[in-house]
């Protein structure tokens, strides 16, 4: 049984209310962001603002920057800017124009990692190359512990090296030891096996680096024991599930039980469960027609039709359900608006869903109606008003090309502050106009 | 700076029916240019007053929705209240006004009969 699916009683769902595990993000130098922009994250954050002021761009950078926080599965030719469903591109289309690196940084609540931060520059073949890694950890009694800082360095007269600066020590390692890997993926292999480099051996330390003075020879064996003490595992990095803002396909056979591929416990039950709770269908079944084709049967109002005959609001929210169905607690889920051919009445339970569930969103959205139920929910006690904010992108008056970032926080009585005059200014003209005010 | 102001239940009709240059025009001109934001509370003779009229309530909806208005938190309308003392300068026959001046920290008070402000 998962929380959200009892929240009859409010008061029991509050106390399994957990903070977002990603706290902040800043973001330098990418696209519509010049300069350092910050922005604290809640559990449910709204991001919202006109067409082309860098919200997707946000979200991409949050699911990019958590996937390599994460550590997990990392591979150096992987551009985790360039995945489904962001698709940023390559270093070129990411950087601001003019400039010659970026840089990303988040805030973590738990895990390995209580700061993260890359720098990227420009590689060979217009790839992404990490250029600096700054990690701030936590200690064993989840307080924030020491930093280890790793730089690619060129001389111009010597090789590439990688610069460790850690709790007094400082050591080089040259490319010919790492060849050209990326620092993320070089971490996530020694943490995953649970091994050290050189395995913790300064002899082995010595033989591979040419000519260590005693100084790197005991920086190395202090930045071992900094490495058993803190990149300790098993770890619980974030999990972040991007779903993107178009539709389950609307196919009258699949070729392959979609359900099954797109849920990792296939639990139908749980599926359906969340379905009725939305008023989207009342069961969900998968038919199987042949050896490799099925057919998906939503059963509304007591008949059962083929998913391709019904209404497209049940195939624009089946990707999030079947996700949500089967996400491990704590999961961070970035939501392209949810609203899309969605009903205000639906978009009401869903936030409500949202809200009694024990995960985090980051939700791009042009709704009044989520903005307006978020408030409805921490007027009658359902939230915490420091569960939820707003992020207002803005272009910049005297940039067109630049956004600047506002945080926007809620009082117990949902009050915003913390908006600027521009913010909602578009509507309040409309309603104006549209109740007949002179202007 | 955005200066609270508490627009009396009986005036939302005023708002309403004003001509271009009407004080009720130049009041939701001051509130959209973001120098006013309106106080009110869900608590009390003032939204009981509110309710009655369907006008009033659909334009305090556009306030709310666009953020030009504070929704004054109950127990600090209800302290507010308490608070009032018998000192007969402060006597009114509208307490509720009072206390939403103190509870939402208003300064300004737009009223059908005379718009004034206030010191407290």
């Amino acid at each position: 049984m998962v929380p959200w699916l009892a929240f009859q009683n409010p008061k029991v769902v509050q106390k399994a209310i957990m903070s977002c595990p990603i706290t902040d993000i800043s973001i330098t130098d990418i696209r519509t962001f010049s300069g350092i922009h910050r922005a604290k994250l809640s559990r449910i954050t709204l991001l919202v603002g006109k067409n082309r002021v860098g919200k997707s761009t946000f979200l991409g950078c949050l699911n990019a920057l958590g996937q390599m926080a994460a550590l997990h599965e990392l591979n150096d030719r992987t551009n985790f800017f360039n995945q489904k469903p962001f698709y940023m591109g390559s270093f070129e289309s990411i950087v601001r124009s003019g400039c010659e690196s970026f840089h990303v940084a988040l805030g973590l609540d738990k895990g390995l990692f209580h700061q993260f931060a890359i720098n990227f520059a420009k590689g060979s073949d217009a790839s992404l190359e990490e250029v600096k890694l700054e990690v701030q950890m936590y200690d064993r009694t989840s307080q924030p512990g020491p930093s280890l800082t790793i730089n690619r360095e060129i001389s111009e007269d010597g090789p590439e090296c990688w610069r460790f600066d850690g709790p007094k020590f400082q050591f080089c390692l040259n490319q010919t030891e790492f060849s050209d890997s990326q620092f993320t993926t070089w971490l996530s292999r020694y943490i995953a096996h649970g091994n050290l480099p050189f395995s913790g051996d300064p002899g082995k330390f010595k033989k591979r680096v040419n000519d260590p003075m005693v100084r790197e020879l005991a920086a190395f064996t202090k930045f071992v024991n900094f490495f058993r003490n803190y990149f300790r595992g098993p770890i619980s990095p974030p999990r972040i599930i991007p779903i993107p803002p178009h539709a389950f396909g609307r196919e009258r056979k699949y070729s392959y039980n979609s359900i099954k591929a797109l849920s990792s416990n296939d639990d139908l039950e749980m599926i359906n469960r969340i379905g009725r709770k939305l008023g989207l269908f009342e069961q969900l079944d998968v038919r199987k027609l042949s050896a490799d084709q099925f057919e998906i049967l939503v059963n509304v109002s007591g008949s059962s039709y083929n998913l391709a005959d019904v209404g497209n609001g049940v195939t624009r929210l089946l990707p999030f359900v079947i996700t949500l169905g089967s996400a491990p607690p704590g999961t961070v889920f970035l939501l392209q608006q949810p609203e899309v051919r969605i009903h205000p009445s639906t978009q009401a339970k869903l936030i409500k869903m949202m809200a009694e569930s024990d995960h985090a969103f980051v939700v791009e959205t042009h709704s009044d109606h989520v903005i307006r139920w978020l408030q409805i929910l921490i007027k009658e006690g359902v939230l915490e008003s420091s569960d939820v904010s707003i992020i207002y992108f803005e272009r910049v008056p005297e940039d067109k090309s630049a956004t600047r970032l506002h945080q926007i926080s809620f009082d117990r009585r949902a009050n915003l502050s913390g908006h600027p005059p521009s913010y909602r200014l578009f509507f309040s003209r409309e309603m104006d106009r549209l109740l007949g005010f002179a202007t | 700076m955005c200066v609270r102001t508490i627009l009396d239940a009986s005036a939302f009709g005023h708002l309403c029916s004003g001509t271009k240059n009407s004080a009720g025009n130049q009041l939701l001109k001051w509130i959209h240019r973001g120098d006013g934001v309106i106080v009110y509370s869900t608590y009390g003779k003032y939204y009981e007053e509110l309710s009655k009229n369907r006008k009033a309530h659909e334009l305090l909806g556009s306030f709310v929705d666009n953020s030009k208005a504070i929704d004054v938190d109950r127990t600090d309308f209800r302290e507010a209240l308490n608070q009032i003392p018998s000192n007969p300068l402060r006597k009114s026959d509208d307490p509720h006004i009072l206390a939403l001046a103190r509870g939402g920290k208003a300064t300004i008070l737009f009223s059908v009969l005379s718009p004034f402000v206030w010191n407290d």
